[in-house]
């Protein structure tokens, strides 16, 4: 435990760890949008492998699919946003007091708009997880047949 | 106030981590129960700790997200600040295990797939096996089908030829190359004289030949032309008397016509052979006796004249000494001559004197043992007798009968000269329903050339003037002549005898006397 308190001490006081390099404030956004990166790159690459070696057949693995894709877009509008989070200037966000009052100042350029639009990531990752909900209740459904009629059967 | 405002950004924020939150649990649900219902799947092991990732991503980012507005709503928005950096961080972590995870399931999928093949291939190895040892068995079964079949047909087969083997009264034989016995059935062993096979086998058939020449013609002809048929042979049993095979004989020769082995069959003749001996005596005998009666009638008639005149003119030179003597010598050659002539005519069964009576064996086998044993003694020959207490009465003429058993006795004393045993036996074969009796001598033996004329008149071994060979066929005709007949046997085949020394058997076989004739009495 000593030895745990030890380690884990940086975390809760990271300004105090003067033996390690401290590394500035874009790191964090770089390793998530990396870490976006390879996150669409990983939905892309499974719809490669599903499409190529398809494990089976029917509207399930059309929806995982079609759920992978709107993960792979989801993440490919985090990666434009949170570069707009950073490009956008201060004072283009107009923020007040009362938060649920925040508005985008003009002038509403094609990249103020486009930022406004890719805010709202949420019709992409919800859809995402709707399509993959519905597979995965499909593929439950078809396996659970699968299982009964082998059972009937005497199949192996 | 000019801009656009971003309440719908915050308005879908916050509705849509709460619909991550519940419908990541929804895939969770589903996925986990995918899970247990194949757990070895990879895919569905894949899917569920994806969905674990995003349930964690969904909580990390949406509850942060919505804590962010409470915290916004209750004005610590400073809270936010401290918690915003863990839950980006988090949803980092979770993007990257994602990625990791889907990356790393790519080569699981490969191994899987490749295991997946290689299960495949060793199912339908396994088929096939299943298939090959499904006909291997099926073919094995097949196997032992036809060979427990083909090995019942052998059996049949061998039994048969077994029982034909050993069954057979006909000798059957088996020699290799060199013509030594390497199997032989039980009457081929019998025959030969022994008790087992063991003794016979390995032993030359050359061995068993009696006249080595035989053999050579036998094996020559086999050699020659592969085999031989109907070939007559006299062999020699064991214990040495003889024994007249007919040899049928086939060689097996190799690719190069080399005689490897050869078998045969042997039926033995010896019965056959002696009927016709016997047969082929008689009929000699009986054409001699026809000679021996004409030639004794025409002489009988001068010789009574030569006698009758002799006798007369001794009467008339009564005085004149030298006369007289040459009429003696006259008188004494013509008595010769005369008992020659009758012992031919009873050789012919033509003698008129005839006493028929019933004959005692025994009484008269003691009658003539008390007349000859002094002379007997004088050589040291001693007589064993063997008699059975019931025989039965013979019926004939005694005095002929009498002269048969003087007869062989002076023969087997003869035979004997000095020192010896004459054995004499009599028994009432019922089976045959004869009387048996037996004379025999510890003499040499007699061979098998003078066997063949033993009983031929005038055939003597004796020298120049002490026989004049007319005893046994004397004999043979007087036997004859009562209804039974005589055999000799050299050395005899009745073991017992051989045990006591005794070489040669004269076998006399006499009718019982029949009712019928127990009445009647003639001369």
């Amino acid at each position: 435990m000593p030895v745990l308190f030890v380690l884990f001490l940086p975390l809760f006081f990271p300004s105090r760890a003067a033996a390690v390099q401290i590394h500035g404030p874009p790191e964090g956004l770089y390793v998530h949008q990396m870490a976006h990166c390879i996150f669409a790159a990983a939905m892309i690459f499974l719809i490669y492998l599903l499409s190529k070696y398809p494990p089976g057949k029917g509207t399930a693995w059309k929806y995982l699919k079609i759920s992978l894709f709107f993960f792979f877009m989801w993440n490919i509008n985090a990666l434009i946003v949170h570069s707009l989070d950073v490009r956008l200037p201060d004072d283009a966000l107009f923020k007040t007091a009362d938060f649920w009052k925040n508005r985008l100042n003009p002038p509403l350029t094609l990249e103020r708009w486009v930022y406004f639009v890719t805010k709202h990531d949420h019709f992409w990752c919800v859809t995402a997880m709707f399509f993959l909900v519905i597979s995965l209740r499909s593929l439950c459904r078809d396996t659970e047949q699968k299982l009964t009629m082998r059972k009937e059967t005497g199949k192996p | 106030m000019n801009g656009f405002p971003l309440l719908s950004v915050y308005v879908v924020d916050f509705l849509g981590s709460s619909l991550m939150i519940v419908l990541s649990l929804t895939a969770f649900h589903y996925v986990n129960h995918l899970r247990k219902l194949e757990p070895r799947n990879v895919l569905w092991n894949y899917l569920f700790w994806l969905c674990l990732m995003l349930v964690t991503f969904a909580l990390s980012r949406s509850l942060g997200h919505i804590l962010k507005y409470i915290f916004i709503f209750m004005d610590i928005k400073h809270l936010w600040h401290h918690l915003a950096p863990f839950s980006g961080g988090w949803n980092t972590m979770t993007f990257v295990a994602v990625s990791a995870l889907t990356f790393y399931y790519s080569n699981v999928r490969k191994v899987m797939a490749q295991v997946r093949e290689d299960a495949k291939q060793i199912a339908s190895a396994n088929a096939r096996l299943k298939e090959a040892h499904a006909a291997l068995r099926q073919l094995n079964l097949s196997l032992e089908h036809r060979v427990e079949k083909r090995t019942r047909e052998l059996k049949r087969s061998e039994q048969k030829f077994r029982r034909l083997f050993e069954g057979s009264k006909d000798v059957i034989f088996f020699c290799n190359a060199e013509g030594e016995i390497t199997d032989i059935n039980d009457s081929g062993v019998h025959l030969l004289g022994f008790k087992s096979k063991n003794e016979v086998l390995n032993t030359s058939l050359k061995e068993f030949f009696d006249d080595e020449e035989d053999w050579e013609v036998f094996f020559r002809n086999l050699l020659a032309h592969g085999d031989i048929s109907e070939f007559e042979a006299r062999l020699r049993r064991s214990d040495g008397s003889l024994l007249y095979l007919m040899l049928t004989a086939t060689a097996l020769k190799d690719s190069k016509s080399n005689m490897v082995s050869f078998e045969g069959i042997a039926k033995d003749i010896t019965h056959f052979k002696e009927v016709t001996d016997t047969l082929i005596r008689s009929e000699k005998m009986a054409s001699v006796g026809q000679l021996a009666a004409g030639v004794a009638h025409e002489i009988n008639t001068p010789l009574g004249i030569i006698l009758g005149y002799a006798q007369l003119m001794e009467e008339d030179f009564e005085d004149d000494e030298e006369v007289l003597d040459t009429l003696k010598t006259i008188e004494k050659q013509a008595k010769i001559c005369r008992k020659v002539v009758a012992d031919l005519l009873k050789f012919s069964r033509q003698s008129i004197e005839r006493i028929l009576a019933p004959i005692d064996i025994r009484q008269s086998i003691e009658e003539v043992i008390s007349v000859m044993d002094h002379s007997l003694s004088m050589d040291q020959i001693y007589v064993e007798l063997d008699m059975a207490k019931d025989l039965p009465p013979a019926f004939g003429d005694k005095e002929k009968i009498r002269q048969v058993f003087v007869n062989l006795i002076n023969n087997a004393a003869q035979a004997i000269g000095k020192d010896g045993k004459i054995f004499i036996g009599a028994d009432f074969d019922r089976e045959n329903d004869m009387i048996e009796i037996y004379l025999g001598d510890s003499g040499p033996g007699i061979s098998q050339d003078v066997m063949k004329k033993i009983f031929d008149p005038f055939f003597t071994t004796k020298g120049v003037g002490k026989g004049t060979g007319l005893g046994l066929s004397v004999s043979f005709g007087i036997i004859k002549d009562h209804g039974g007949h005589i055999d000799v046997q050299s050395p005899p085949k009745d073991q017992k005898l051989l045990e006591k020394g005794v070489n040669t058997v004269f076998y006399i076989y006499l009718p019982p006397m029949k009712d019928e004739e127990s009445g009647q009495s003639e001369s």
